[in-house]
This record gives structure tokens, C-alpha cells and sequence, in this order.
């Protein structure tokens, strides 16, 4: 693989990680002082949003690496 | 590469062009029998071929991660080597794996019964072992096997309930037992006090410290694992290769006795050197019948014993019973190649029934029989067993195309679980070769001390040893989830087998 391909898996990565970030940082900023029904409720959306964007970074992470193998390791 | 390819091509040929020669003294009417034949020794081989992708990262995680081979040349001279040792392989482990077998399916194995029985513990094993590949978990593939065989067995008695569990060996449950114990212990501290002990002697950081190029390690410690590679790919094709072996004449017997149910090959002056030592045995067992024994079908009765394992004066004489019958049935064909055709499955499970019950005589300590006389059962048990357990080439050759074909396909899953997620570092020179000389003597101690120790557990327990040796850390995630599958093998590979084996023995009588 070029490296400008592995380059464009490595930047897919870190953006998946950005959006990571952001969610545990939106999911945080949701946990507010009034303890209410409706502040919970966004607050659990918001933790399902972090989840899904884990796992897309995960992804991103395991084909970044998957492909890292194939250039260290040949396989 | 080629070699190997070449080996392959002429192996197929050779396999196809006996098995076909084998058919041709069969004489039956039936395409079913073949169709049969096809579908069980497919399976038989897809359960080796599995068996080789799966276990491949015991020879080659270490020498990939180490640089001391290319992945795709590691794999070949796996598969190489794993194809060689089933060639070489003396068949004698091949039958062990039968006796584990509930004893009247065994001297059924051409009827339904039989054939859910070898079809339920192979598909249940395949479905296992490629369950933890998908994962990418190294389970033990022997511990599968007893598993789908206790699971046969417990089956097989739960849908005879008159007869309770006493045809399964749970001696082989405690053995995987001690196993889930022994060898993580021996494969962790083994590597670990190896990699600390080198550590002492030989003053080379490079050797302890994450290889930073793709460069490979110094001549000697490549060389060392290299050589380890390949024994522990010789050793898995010897020892691993004979249990499919084992299967896949079972198969044989089952759908195309004839030719399969003895071996044909026992020659004239064989023949009479049998009857001799036939007449030998019986005047020997005359000294132990007591005179109020009584027996009915003296195959019954020897079957009885095998399944209980409890012997009384009246399998005394069912045993001399039906040495004397098989004696003077030898006597009156001259050779084995002469038995008519129809008479062969008999004659097979008499010979079947006397070796087994001989072995657990001989096992159980118990016996009333002299130093000399023990020798004299012994002498006749080898002379049975040339008769029924022989292994013809072909199915070698088969078997190690399986094996070798299947180590070269699939590996990388678990490749990357023991080389890269069980440690928190990348693995070292000096680790890589501290846990596959732990594996490679385990296969060793395994063999010639009988340990009840798996391989797979061992080379990643090892990895995890010298990861905690060298203070890198462990990924406790992957820890866990070894852990659990190991544990769940057993239990998982059982219940798997014995719903197989209810289902198909159902589909088969209706």
C-alpha cells in the first residue's frame, strides 16, 4: 500500500477519533444540575451517540492498524 | 512453495486414484453407501483442515512477530511441516481416539446410529473451532474433541436410559480438567523463568527490547525459532493429523466394510503365527475359566465389560470364548483377505471387542494374570490389532493435504490475537523465543510423559508469561476472553455433540 493511502486511513482515523471526542464531550456538557426527567433523557441520547462514535472510531482504528500490518509485517 | 504444490497435486491424485482402486471390490447395487462415503470423509477432512488453520499460530505468531520468517513463507513451512509429520506419523494415537467412543456405536458404526455419531462429534468440533477462530481465540482443539466425544456419549446413554452413564469416560473430562489448570500455569512460569534466565545469562538489550525495523533477529535466536517452529508444526501434523485419521476410518468401516474392516494386507505367514499364538492365549485363559461361569453371547458380554468396566468370571470366559471362535474361523478362511464379505463387520467387532477388553484388563491393575502370561495377551492383542487397526496410505496422504492446506488458510486471525493483544507490548526476540520453546517442550513432555497439557494454552499463556517477565503489562480483555473460552470448550463442544447426535440419529432412523 502507498503511503498516501495509508495517509487517508490515518486522517479517516483521527477524524473518526475528533468525532469520538466531541460526543464524550456533548454527552458531558448534557449531565446538568437541574437532575430532571427530560435532562436525563437527553443525557442517555447523548451516551448512545458516544457509543456509536466509539465504535466508528474503533473501526477506523482497526483498518488503520489491519492495514499498518501489511506494510510492517506483510500480511 | 512449489515443492509443497507439487507435494499437493500428486497426493490428490494418489488419493483419488486408491480410494477408487479400494471401491472396486465393493460390490454393491447402492449409490447411496458412496454418496455417503463423499459427504463423511468431506467432513472429516474439513474438520482437519479446520483443525490446521486454527492451530498454526502455535507454530508461526512468533516467528512473524520476531521477523525471523515472512508471514506468508512461515505458513508454507508450517504447512509444510505439519503435512510431513502426519506422513510420518505411526498411526498408533489414531485409534486412541476410538476407544474414548461409546463401545456399541463403535460396533455399529455402518448403521445410523454410527454414522450420527462420527457426523455429530466432527460437525460440533468443526463448529467450535471455527466459532473461537472467527473470535480470534486460540482454543485448544483437543479439548473440543473429548468434548464432542462426551457429548456423543452422554447422548448416546440418555436415549438409552436403562444403561445410565456408564459408557462415557469421564476420565478424559477430569483430564481436560487438569488441563484448564496445568497448562496455563506451566506455559506462563515456564516462559517467564526462561525469558528471566536468559535475561541473567545473555547480556544483549537488543534481544529484550521491541525490535524498532523489520529487521530480523541475530542468526542464532532465529535459527532457534525457526527450528521450533518447525517442530511444533511437525509435532501438531504427527499428533493432531492421527485423530482425523482415526475418524475417517470409522467412516470406512462404516460405509465400505469390505474392503476396510480388516486389513487385507496380514499375510500367510502372518495368518499362521496368529493361530499359533491364538491357540497360546486360549490354553492360558483354560487356567482361569472357572467352572461355574456361565455366559450368553460371548460378545455381549465382553461388550458389557467395556462399557462398565466391570470385570467378573463370566467375562473370563466370554473372552476365551470368543478368541477361540475368532481362532477357528481364521483357521478355516487361511487368510483374512478370504473372509466373505458379508462376514467382515462380525469379525472386525470380535477382534474390536477382545482388543479393548484386553487393554482395560491390562489398564485396570487388577487382573489374576502372571508377569508371563500378561505377555502372552499382550503378544496376542498386538496380533489382532495389525488386523483392525491399519491406516492405508491414502488416507495419510488425504489427511496431510487437509492439514497442510488448511495451516496455510485462515491463520491470520489468530496470528494477531497471540502476537499483538495478549501482551500490551510488541513481543521481543527474546520473548518469542522463550514462549515457543516453552510450546515446543510441552509437545514433548506431553508425549513422552503423558501430561495433560494443550499446546494452544500453553504458547499463549506463555506469551502472557514473558509479558509479565518483562513488566510490559498484560490486555486483560483478551486474558478474559481466553480464559472463558478455554473454560466454556469443554462444556460448549458437549452439548453442541449431543444435540448433533440426537438430531441426526432421529433424522437417520426416520
Amino acid at each position: 500500500m502507498e503511503n498516501a493511502e495509508l495517509d487517508q486511513l490515518r486522517l479517516k482515523y483521527k477524524a473518526a477519533v475528533d468525532r469520538w471526542i466531541e460526543a464524550i464531550r456533548t454527552e458531558e456538557n448534557l449531565a446538568k444540575i437541574d437532575h430532571s426527567m427530560v435532562a436525563d433523557e437527553a443525557w442517555d441520547q447523548a451516551n448512545f451517540a458516544e457509543q456509536d462514535a466509539r465504535n466508528v472510531a474503533k473501526a477506523a482504528r482497526q483498518e488503520y492498524a489491519d492495514e499498518l500490518r501489511k506494510v510492517l509485517y506483510n500480511f | 512453495m512449489i515443492v509443497f504444490g507439487a507435494a499437493l497435486v500428486v497426493g490428490l491424485i494418489y488419493t483419488v486414484l486408491s480410494l477408487s482402486r479400494d471401491l472396486q471390490a465393493e460390490r454393491g447395487t447402492s449409490i447411496f453407501p458412496y454418496l455417503l462415503l463423499g459427504v463423511a470423509l468431506l467432513v472429516a477432512l474439513g474438520f482437519e483442515f479446520v483443525n490446521g488453520f486454527h492451530d498454526t499460530a502455535n507454530a508461526v505468531a512468533t516467528v512473524i512477530y520476531t521477523h525471523s520468517m515472512e508471514p506468508h513463507l512461515a505458513v508454507a513451512w508450517s504447512g509444510m511441516w505439519n503435512f510431513v509429520g502426519v506422513l510420518l506419523s505411526t498411526g498408533a494415537v489414531a485409534f486412541t481416539i476410538i476407544t474414548l467412543l461409546p463401545v456399541e456405536l463403535i460396533l455399529q458404526v455402518g448403521s445410523g446410529a454410527g454414522f450420527a455419531m462420527v457426523f455429530a462429534l466432527l460437525i460440533a468440533a468443526i463448529l467450535w473451532n471455527l466459532g473461537t477462530w472467527y473470535f480470534g481465540l486460540p482454543a485448544s482443539s483437543s479439548h473440543t474433541m473429548v468434548g464432542s466425544i462426551i457429548g456423543v456419549g452422554i447422548a448416546n446413554q440418555l436415549m438409552n436410559p436403562r444403561q445410565g452413564t456408564s459408557g462415557v469416560d469421564w476420565g478424559q473430562a477430569m483430564g481436560v480438567g487438569r488441563s484448564l489448570l496445568v497448562s496455563p500455569l506451566v506455559g506462563f512460569f515456564m516462559a517467564a523463568v526462561l525469558l528471566m534466565i536468559c535475561k541473567a545469562i545473555i547480556k544483549d538489550r537488543q534481544l529484550y527490547q521491541a525490535p524498532t525495523t523489520g529487521d530480523p533477529p541475530p542468526f542464532w535466536i532465529r535459527g532457534l525459532l525457526v527450528f521450533t517452529c518447525t517442530g511444533v508444526s511437525f509435532f501438531h501434523g504427527s499428533n493432531d493429523g492421527q485423530k482425523g485419521m482415526g475418524l475417517i476410518m470409522l467412516i470406512l468401516i462404516g460405509t465400505v466394510p469390505t474392503t476396510y474392516a480388516l486389513n487385507r494386507a496380514v499375510s500367510p505367514a502372518q495368518t499362521q503365527d496368529f493361530l499359533a499364538v491364538s491357540q497360546q492365549t486360549v490354553q492360558m485363559l483354560n487356567t482361569h475359566v472357572e467352572p461355574s461361569a456361565v455366559v450368553g453371547d460371548p460378545r455381549d458380554d465382553l461388550t458389557a465389560y467395556i462399557r462398565t468396566k466391570e470385570f467378573n468370571a463370566n467375562t473370563m470366559l466370554a473372552l476365551r470364548q470368543v478368541i477361540s471362535g475368532i481362532g477357528d474361523e481364521t483357521a478355516i478362511y487361511k487368510q483374512l483377505k478370504n473372509v466373505p464379505s458379508n462376514m467382515t463387520r462380525n469379525f472386525r467387532n470380535d477382534m474390536y471387542v477382545v482388543s479393548e477388553a484386553i487393554r482395560l484388563i491390562e489398564k485396570s491393575g487388577k487382573s489374576t494374570f502372571t508377569a508371563d502370561e500378561e505377555k502372552i495377551l499382550a503378544n496376542y492383542k498386538k496380533h489382532i490389532d495389525l488386523a483392525t487397526k491399519f491406516i492405508p496410505t491414502w488416507v495419510k496422504v488425504a489427511v496431510a493435504m487437509a492439514l497442510g492446506l488448511g495451516t496455510m488458510i485462515g491463520w491470520k486471525r489468530i496470528v494477531v490475537t497471540v502476537g499483538e493483544k495478549i501482551g500490551k507490548d510488541h513481543l521481543t526476540y527474546g520473548q518469542g523465543a522463550a514462549a515457543e520453546i516453552t510450546a515446543m517442550a510441552t509437545i514433548g513432555m506431553a508425549d513422552y510423559w503423558g501430561l495433560p497439557v494443550s499446546t494452544t494454552h500453553v504458547l499463549s499463556s506463555g506469551v502472557a508469561g514473558t509479558m509479565a517477565a518483562n513488566k510490559t503489562g498484560l490486555q486483560w480483555g483478551t486474558v478474559r476472553n481466553l480464559a472463558l473460552a478455554w473454560v466454556l470448550t469443554l462444556p460448549a463442544a458437549m452439548i453442541l455433540s449431543g444435540f448433533l447426535f440426537w438430531a441426526l440419529r432421529n433424522a437417520f432412523q426416520s
